[in-house]
């Protein structure tokens, strides 16, 4: 009788305790787990949404735009009639007197592309992609001033931007 | 009374080391944790903010290129690209005093909806100051900035023009 009484010091644990301590451990790992995978998760969101290419094609659009646009000339703008292009005009060089060149944005082929040319004769000089992954692209105009609605998405993001820029040349 | 004695070239570790570490991991991973949260928050702020002075000076530079101020009319200048329409004064940022009110508008843009109230003034002969405030997390209850105080933030353009 006395050998199947427990033992006043006992080595070890019951089965009891170790089914609450496993169901205690499961339970913190759970939600360790479910803390890290969340963190992980946003974290890769927070990378992508700063250091993504359409976030950065974006910002160079919104720059090469708003610099091509700044230094044209008020005098005329031309815009497609379904507004995926714009052309605008300015001086080659400071001591230019006419209105020379022009520069036209483009949106062709998930390309946001930018074409610079001589205006009489009409030639192309140089033709440069801005960016990808372009899926939608409008370009306005209001007075003298020009709009681009550019949304990039390369499959996981999507990114838009809109920018806006005064012709400040005579 | 000596076999109960721990040895001390025993394997293993105390209970109390096993605790002490616990504590140091997870220190460790909370203090991770709280970083990537708190940075993951700064980053949605600032893309917020950003996207929001994009906004606004989208609506300032063409507002100013336009010329006259009452001539502008952002819903139909811009449709659907990006998505605008008109709201009435009290759902958006109020009218400075002293100053001539063009219009308060929603703009949504990756989901996110922007209000934003136009307004100018002429601050002296020749001189036109167009302005534009800009906020976001509106609340539609209580008329004002959200809740969520971190993330809530209003600011203003303002550009110049000669008339």
């Amino acid at each position: 009788m006395s050998k199947k009484k427990r033992m006043s010091n006992p080595k070890g644990f019951t089965i009891i305790e170790l089914m609450i301590a496993t169901a205690l451990g499961c339970t913190i790992v759970v939600g360790v787990g479910m803390l890290l995978v969340d963190s992980q998760r946003g974290w890769n969101k927070m990378y992508n949404r700063t250091y993504s290419d359409v976030v950065t094609d974006a910002y160079a659009a919104r720059r090469r735009f708003d610099s091509v646009v700044r230094n044209a000339s008020y005098q005329g703008i031309l815009l497609s009639d379904d507004s995926s292009w714009v052309e605008v005009y300015y001086y080659s060089d400071p001591n230019s007197v006419i209105v020379d060149r022009y520069a036209r944005f483009i949106s062709s082929n998930s390309q946001l592309i930018v074409e610079y040319g001589e205006v009489e004769p009409r030639q192309t000089l140089n033709t440069e992609t801005i960016c990808e992954n372009v899926s939608s692209c409008v370009f306005k105009s209001a007075g003298s001033s020009v709009q681009m609605v550019l949304t990039l998405d390369d499959g996981s993001q999507v990114t838009t931007i809109v920018a806006s820029a005064v012709m400040h040349n005579q | 009374m000596m076999s109960m004695k721990r040895s001390k070239a025993a394997g293993g570790f105390t209970l109390s080391e096993v605790m002490a570490a616990i504590l140091v991991l997870t220190v460790a991973v909370l203090g991770t944790s709280a970083y990537r949260y708190h940075a993951t928050l700064d980053v949605r702020k600032a893309d917020l903010k950003t996207t929001g002075a994009r906004i606004g000076c989208l609506l300032c530079e063409t507002w100013c290129g336009v010329g006259d101020p009452n001539s502008f009319n952002p819903v139909s200048h811009f449709g659907t690209d990006p998505a605008i329409e008109s709201l009435t004064a009290p759902q958006g940022p109020g009218t400075p005093s002293g100053h001539m009110s063009l219009g308060t508008y929603k703009i949504t843009v990756d989901g996110v909806d922007y209000r934003a109230t136009l307004f100018w003034k002429d601050v002296s002969a020749g001189l036109r100051a167009l302005s534009v405030i800009v906020v976001w997390e509106w609340d539609q209850q209580t008329q004002s900035m959200g809740s969520n105080i971190p993330i809530s933030k209003s600011f203003r353009l303002t550009t110049y023009v000669t008339n």
